[in-house]
Order: structure tokens, then sequence, then C-alpha cells
């Protein structure tokens, strides 16, 4: 009861809020194109190598 | 020994998404490296809790996530006098500067209240669906789609998105990408 109660309060909340398409679709290229480069940014080598680490540590684990 | 092995190749390429996802939402290079190393150190610990088959990126966003909100909690007072110091000079700089860029948008990003922020990072740029994000938030999907409407409301207000004037700067943009033959 409560829950359906809370529910059609962020419903309601949606309505109120729902922005403009031409704005929401211009907000969602900026958005894009910020995450873009983030996610054409270099790996750290370190990420890679502590993977391979923890892999062969594994791998000997196993073996023993 | 296979599972493991392909429990790796998952993390591998789970890394750069990972990666954009601990920058955008800390804010700080240094520090989303922290958290990228961490989670994948908790993902390998907790490797066994991971259900093959299942959305292997979701499972670690959430461990990122986790991650980030405990360290967030730790150090809330000092967070919120940088956000306050940092909506000043944003709000400075909005009205001085109408050309909106990458680097402006990133600033209107980081003064979004986390959730907020986290739930449209999720959403429009992630590529995960409202009910993914709200298993990986654990919060009901009506409680994202509100986090990502007023993030994005904050947003146009902040960028001063909201009439036909700056529909000439995307023209502008598009008509350099054409020349550029992009």
């Amino acid at each position: 009861m409560k829950r359906k109660q809370a529910s059609a309060e962020v419903e309601n909340l949606d309505e109120e809020l729902q922005i403009d398409e031409h704005i929401q679709r211009r907000i969602g290229t900026k958005l894009r194109s910020y995450y873009d480069e983030l996610l054409n940014e270099p790996i750290p080598e370190k990420f890679v190598e502590l993977l391979v680490k923890l892999d062969e540590k594994e791998r000997q684990e196993g073996q023993s | 020994m296979n599972d493991r092995a392909e429990f790796t190749a998952g993390l591998m390429k789970a890394l750069p998404s990972l990666r954009a996802f601990a920058i955008s939402l800390s804010g700080r290079a240094e520090r989303a490296d922290d958290l990228v190393q961490d989670t994948l150190m908790r993902a390998w610990a907790n490797a066994d809790s991971f259900q093959p088959g299942t959305n292997l990126n979701a499972w670690l966003f959430t461990i990122l996530r986790n991650l980030f909100h405990s360290e967030y909690r730790k150090r809330r007072r000092e967070v919120q006098d940088e956000d306050g110091a940092y909506a000043a000079r944003l709000s400075v700089q909005a009205s001085q500067d109408a050309h909106l860029d990458v680097q402006d948008f990133r600033l209107a990003l980081e003064s979004l209240p986390p959730d907020q922020r986290e739930a449209l990072l999720l959403v429009g740029a992630s590529g995960f669906s409202y009910e993914e994000a709200a298993e990986i938030c654990q919060c009901a999907v009506g409680t994202i789609k509100s986090r990502v409407n007023r993030a994005r409301t904050k947003l146009a207000e902040i960028l001063s998105i909201d009439g036909p004037e700056d529909l000439s700067a995307d023209a502008r943009s598009r008509s350099v990408t054409a020349q550029s033959g992009a």
C-alpha cells in the first residue's frame, strides 16, 4: 500500500519534470561526446598488469 | 579454469567503461583509478559469487558504485564544501562564457548531486536500461527515472539549454564536422 503511494508520487514527479524532447536530445549528445572521450582514453598499464598477476597467481595455486 | 579465464577476459574488456564511469562519478582521475583498482581486486576476490551468463558489466558497476559511496559517506563534509565552492565558480563561468564545450559539460555534471549524476551516467552514457540501473543502485525503477529527469533538468538549467539561440552553435559544429569529412 505504502509502496504504491510512493511510486505514484514518483510518477507524478516525472510528469512535472518531463523536459522538452529537443533539450533532452541536446543534453544526450553532449553527454555522449563527453563520455566517448573518457572511453577512448588509454587504459593505465597497471590495471592490465594487475589482472595478469592475479591470473598467474590463480594458475599457480590451481597447480599446487 | 575456463570460467576464470573468461572472467578475466571480461574484466579486461570492461576496463574502459569502468574507468569512464569512475572518472565521471568521482570527478578526479587519480581517485578514479584507485576506485577501478579496488573494484578489480574485489571482483576477483568475489568471482565465485558472480553467475556466469549474467551481466558482468552490471555486476562490476555495482561493486564500483558501492565502493564509491562508502568512501563518499566518509568524506561527506569535505565533498560538500568542495561542491559549494565549485557551484559558485561554475555559475560565474556559465554567465561569462556562452560557448559550451566538453569541459563545461564536465563541470556541470560534477555539480549534480551524486545520485542524479550516477543515474544519468548509467542510463544516458553507459548504456544500461532503467531496470539495470535500478539494480545497480539498489533502488526502484521509478526512482532512477526521476533522478535522470532531475539531472537533465538541472543540466539544461546550468548550461542554459532552453531555446533556439543555441541551435546556431549546433549548426556550426555540424558544418565543421561536414567540412572535416566526418
